[in-house]
């Protein structure tokens, strides 16, 4: 009896495991691209029937909705879906720190949303995978003029970047220019202590020493400047000390060409020397002790609550900026284009033009819809009443409803990438200044920018009374102008992609370099320990990853 | 001689208790701290200043959380996890348990069984495969998700199986010959005397599921579905303010410092299992002991 | 772990014993059923490890690439550093985790009010139910620069200290908090040790003019040495396993250095860098090892102290 018990059980097994099997290790549907009707090609022909496009977003900020919307039903889905007949639908809505997480999982398991946003690295392991659409003729055909015109005014190097095989695989979101770091000073502190503002690296330096001295808050517990563990943030992007590696001519993170090769910027002596700067102004306790062990939120309280009166950002400043002015009606920010080297030069890294880039799942049998929802949002969000645009009408009520209800909430379009001119950070910080001198904001070049105009109106008429409005002064204003100040040198730049041997080693390639780093600075490791560490980098697989780029580069 | 041994005594009890004493503060104090903390002002909680009693007392940090919606739809979301997940676990480790406490005569096959449940708590796929398959069963986005794949906890099994073992054999006998099935002597004899034990591995279940924040993270795509814990370690994560924010919110973020709002937020999270905990505590040491320790 | 020799149970009629026995089979099959699909299928998913796994070619598409993936691994130096992370980790956590349970329940056990130890035994086991997220947001904000434990370094005239930003400090950390965390629960296996040992011994000795300290080193230590030598047994399966859900939420990547575990490495290899292959075949050979382990410990176990767990 045990026996025939035995064989059931036995056989039950094996009948398990092929199920799972066939569950587990099922082939992967067929790829093969699907035969899509073509004739409404174009940037705003209506569908028949519905489409349904879904995707996966991050969780939105509070306030981003109106009470009862959310990414499925907002002003631009409404307005996509009664224009176009076009709806989306969220597969999945994670916590941004995990993102990018869910992407790997979603890749892995083949199940991609119809349409994503994704970084450089996660758009190559698309391609590895054949999963997205080639966009090419979508884009051709179906890109509204108002944008073909924001897009064209990068020139080639755009799409250039995310161009494979002279196929456009994915539409790019794009990185503003002039947002480089600029250097914000606590104005009031400056005037405390009789100084102007800092120009020079020795003179910011100065300043820092000058304000731990300051003890503004009279608990001795005032930094001079910080930054985060990273160390260099690279383009826009918040604390990093990107210029003082750049004053000493060294562009760590990026892709340089010397002597007509490509050449890893962290590798190169002069990031040496800004090292051994860093390191004596740790030393010193003017560059803050705690850098590499404090968090976003820390970092702010720090601006917040008067512990830190400068540090290095993008013109659109951290919330520490504001939240200082809660605590304290005294403060009064300034931003400068500086530190500059001996010419007056404010040296940059030419940025990477792509900030993001849009895909389409090759299983969505309608690449062209998601051009034109791109078109529709834009429509909407900087009303687009042109005569190309069809939907004038309904796009301009579209855009007065979302002034009036979330007009921060761009993400909440069906298709969350930025376009702009690559100069809107000028063009407006001007249009903001015109609008204000001729009191009507319909002089504004750009359009959607009206909120942020009568923030800083209001800001200007109760200086710091809303937040709001004192931060938008001090982005689309005073940030604004420093980043575009006249001084900002580009330095060519020669390579911001990835290749075979970076996704397997950049990851701690990049470890090495952060830590050799942090070792320096902090006093741990010798000045010279920097020697080691390029030939270790080089070896570790540096010098392969080198030669790739080398090759991509020429290609 | 004897006096010098009564003081040699004394001092091996003087060092007992303070040994023991320091202990047991030792484990006390980071949760008064924390509860000073969520109950202190911001500044004074920023600044270092609050040990273990709470400076400028504010309640802030609670009026806050009762402001967060995620807040109570996690919660929620984790009460339902360690109701169903709970239940799950206790049916199937007592139905498991028990065949498998039976002699080889009376279960030949006990020991295929007994091998495959060690197997299985030795060896696991990974992430990937186990996402795979969580996808393919279409289980993605679902309570199911987070209780089916920790369903049958191998390590309670073996935990009651030996419980089960040391169930007197005069009352398995007494059943027997009352004509009892072996349904009937699991539910009527079994089951009753093995409370403590039961006890224990309900504790255990409860707080593996509250606890449990990796597999919210992954399985679950709906903010509304996450699990508390998994939303508390996102906070941990980034506690960004977010842009858009009205005065009143601007000036509860003034009151507030996020240390103060965290270990609110901390404590809170922690407060079902301290509930739950006493109560438990006094079987589970039997329930562990006679389950697992016997030589 | 106790085996009862076989239950005598009388002479049964065979078509009891038959149904008995089926209802045993039935009562196993859901549970097996689940744990087969849960944990047995994913197992399949182990071939990437011996393949350059690419999703869109699945694992029947996708190249084999042998035992490539492992010599990569071995050549990477982080691997090598992840490997004494965890051995050291794990190891020092285990001696801890059993000195320090085993001197509380021999102190406990001097204690003489009753009511005492149940208050101390209620507190030091809580820590054990609470999770790494909650703690790890406890003690990172107690150590951060203007934590608690920095302000009374400062009060004491000392200068502060980074605690999780220097690897050696961040070390020390994880294998304390996690004592911490676990040595009340640790000790409840002692202090039934210490239930069991028979009271005259001790007024034997005390008769003999044995001191209370001597009553300790002679008879209740003893009385613990197979309990403590069938502990550090079994843990040897887990040197590999150096708490992945405290060091996830405590590390930083100031710390790899020192706190970087297989787990924690594993993690960001498949689901950071989508290094699907080499994080499975990381996982494998973790697997494997620990298997062997386990197997090995519990032979030793079983041959030392005569304990079986199944």
């Amino acid at each position: 009896m045990g026996k025939i018990y035995q064989r059931i059980i036995a056989t039950l097994l094996v009948a398990l495991m092929m199920t799972a099997l066939a569950a587990c290790g099922g082939q992967p549907e067929d790829t093969d691209d699907p035969i899509v009707e073509t004739d409404k090609w174009d940037p705003y022909s209506p569908y028949n029937e519905t489409i349904v496009m879904t995707k996966g977003v991050t969780v939105a900020a509070q306030g981003s909705f109106k009470e009862g919307e959310n990414f499925e039903n907002n002003v631009f889905t409404r307005y996509l879906k009664n224009t176009m007949n076009i709806e989306t639908k969220v597969l999945w809505e994670v916590d941004a720190a995990l993102y990018d997480q869910k992407i790997a999982l979603s890749i892995a398991i083949q199940e991609i949303p119809d349409i994503m946003v994704v970084d450089r690295i996660i758009y190559k392991q698309l391609l590895d995978n054949d999963l997205i659409w080639d966009m090419t003729e979508a884009y051709e055909k179906c890109i509204s003029p108002f944008l073909k015109e924001q897009y064209d005014s990068y020139g080639e190097r755009l799409f250039k970047e995310v161009e494979v095989d002279g196929k456009l695989m994915g539409i790019p979101g794009t990185s503003l220019g002039n947002c480089h770091n600029v250097l914000w000073i606590r104005k009031d502190w400056l005037d405390k202590l009789g100084m102007d503002a800092p120009t020079t690296l020795d003179e910011v330096i100065d300043t820092a020493r000058a304000f731990k001295k300051l003890n503004y808050n009279g608990q001795n517990n005032t930094v001079g400047l910080t930054t985060t563990s990273d160390i260099y943030g690279g383009y826009n992007s918040w604390w990093g000390l990107d210029t003082i590696f750049s004053y000493y001519g060294a562009y760590p993170g990026v892709w340089l060409e010397r002597d007509g090769k490509a050449v890893y910027g962290s590798i190169l002596p002069e990031v040496k020397t800004a090292l051994a700067k860093l390191r004596d102004l740790y030393a010193e306790g003017i560059l803050d002790r705690e850098f590499a062990i404090r968090n976003e939120a820390d970092r702010q309280q720090l601006l917040g609550s008067g512990r830190l009166g400068m540090y290095f950002s993008v013109w659109w400043p951290s919330n520490g900026v504001p939240d200082s002015t809660i605590n304290d009606k005294n403060a009064e920010w300034i931003a400068v284009s500086a530190p500059a080297d001996a010419n007056g030069k404010l040296k940059v890294p030419q940025n990477d033009p792509v900030q993001h880039i849009m895909i389409v799942s090759k299983k969505f049998k309608h690449p062209e819809a998601a051009i034109k929802a791109l078109n529709a949002g834009y429509d909407v969000l900087r009303c687009n009443t042109s005569e190309t645009n069809p939907y004038a009408e309904q796009a301009a009520e579209a855009y007065r409803y979302f002034m009036d209800t979330t007009p921060n909430a761009w993400k909440a379009m069906p298709i969350p990438i930025e376009i702009n001119y690559e100069d809107c950070v000028r063009i407006t910080m001007e249009d903001i200044e015109n609008a204000i001198k001729a009191e009507d904001p319909s002089v504004m070049r750009i359009k959607g920018f009206e909120a942020s105009y009568e923030m800083v109106l209001l800001n200007r008429q109760k200086p710091k009374e809303s937040y709001a409005a004192y931060l938008e002064e001090m982005a689309r204003i005073v940030g604004a102008r420093a980043a575009s100040a006249g001084n900002v040198e580009l330095i060519p730049t020669c390579f911001y992609g990835n290749t075979r041997t970076m996704s397997t080693m950049w990851s701690s390639l990049k470890k090495m370099e952060n830590e050799a780093m942090l070792k320096i600075i902090t006093g741990e490791a010798d000045i010279d320990s920097f020697d080691d560490f390029v030939s270790k980098w080089l070896r570790a697989g540096g010098q392969r990853i080198t030669d790739e780029v080398e090759a991509e580069r020429i290609k | 001689m004897v006096k010098s041994n009564s003081s040699g005594d004394r001092m091996v009890k003087i060092v007992s208790y303070t040994v023991v004493t320091v202990l047991m503060l030792s484990c006390l104090l980071p949760l008064i701290h924390t509860l000073a903390l969520s109950l202190s002002d911001k500044s004074a909680a920023a600044s270092g200043m609050v040990t273990l009693w709470p400076v400028r007392p504010s309640n802030s940090a609670y009026k806050a959380i009762l402001g967060d919606k995620q807040f109570f739809l996690s919660f929620k979301n984790s009460i339902v996890r360690i109701l169903l997940g709970g239940a799950l676990n206790i049916f199937f480790t007592v139905t498991m348990a028990f065949p498998l406490s039976r002699s080889k005569r009376l279960f030949p096959q006990r020991n295929i069984y007994m091998w495959f449940l060690i197997f299985t708590m030795l060896f696991s796929g990974g992430i990937i495969p186990m996402y795979l398959l969580i996808y393919r069963l279409k289980l993605m986005d679902s309570i199911w998700a987070l209780v089916l794949p920790s369903a049958v906890p191998v390590y309670n099994v073996i935990l009651l199986m030996n419980y089960f073992r040391g169930v007197p054999r005069e009352l398995d006998e007494a059943a027997r010959l009352d004509g009892a099935g072996p349904l009937r002597t699991m539910l009527q004899v079994f089951v009753p005397v093995s409370m403590p034990c039961i006890a224990t591995i309900t504790l255990f279940s409860i707080v593996g599921h509250w606890n449990a924040f990796f597999d919210g993270a992954i399985y679950i795509n709906t903010q509304a579905k996450v699990p508390l814990q998994t939303y508390i370690q996102q906070l941990v994560v980034d506690m960004r303010a977010s842009s858009v924010m009205s005065k009143e919110e601007l000036a509860m973020l003034a009151e507030i410092s996020g240390k103060s709002f965290n270990a609110a937020k901390v404590i809170v999270t922690m407060l079902p299992v301290l509930l739950v905990y006493p109560f438990l505590q006094k079987y589970f040491v039997h329930g562990i002991v006679l389950g697992s320790v016997k030589g | 772990m106790m085996t009862n020799s076989n239950r005598s149970s009388g002479s049964l009629p065979k078509k009891r014993s038959n149904s008995e026995r089926l209802t045993y089979n039935l009562l196993m099959w859901p549970g097996v059923i689940l744990l087969f699909i849960f944990s047995i299928v994913p197992l399949f998913g182990l071939v990437i490890a011996f393949q350059n796994y690419i999703p869109a070619k699945g694992i029947a598409g996708s190249e084999w690439v042998g035992l490539d993936n492992f010599i990569l691994i071995f050549s990477l130096p982080d691997s090598w550093r992840v490997l004494g992370n965890t051995l050291y980790i794990a190891i020092a956590k285990m001696s801890i985790g059993i000195v320090v349970p085993l001197i509380f329940a021999i102190m406990l056990n001097e204690v003489s009010s009753k009511r005492y130890k149940q208050v101390v035994q209620t507190v030091v086991y809580m820590p054990y139910f609470l999770s790494w997220v909650i703690l790890g947001g406890i003690f990172l904000s107690m150590l951060s620069i203007d934590g608690v434990i920095n302000r009374i370094i400062e009060m004491l005239g000392e200068e502060p200290v980074m605690f999780m930003a220097d690897g050696k400090w961040a070390r020390a950390i994880i294998i304390l908090t996690d004592c911490w965390k676990n040595f009340g629960y640790g000790a409840i296996i002692y202090l039934a040790a210490l239930t069991s040992i028979d009271l005259d011994l001790y007024e034997a000795a005390a008769i003999d003019g044995a001191s209370r300290f001597r009553q300790i080193l002679h008879v209740t230590v003893p009385a613990l040495v197979p309990t403590v030598v069938l502990v550090a047994t079994l843990n040897l399966g887990g040197v590999l396993n150096a708490g992945f859900d405290q060091i996830y939420n405590m590390y930083n990547p100031l710390v790899y250095d020192t706190i970087d575990i297989i787990d924690t490495f594993v993690y960001r290899m498949g689901l950071v860098d989508m290094q699907f292959s080499l994080g499975t075949a990381v996982g494998l050979f973790k697997s494997v090892v620990s298997f062997v382990l386990i197997v090995l410990s519990y032979v030793l176990a079983k041959k030392f102290t005569g304990y079986r767990i199944f």
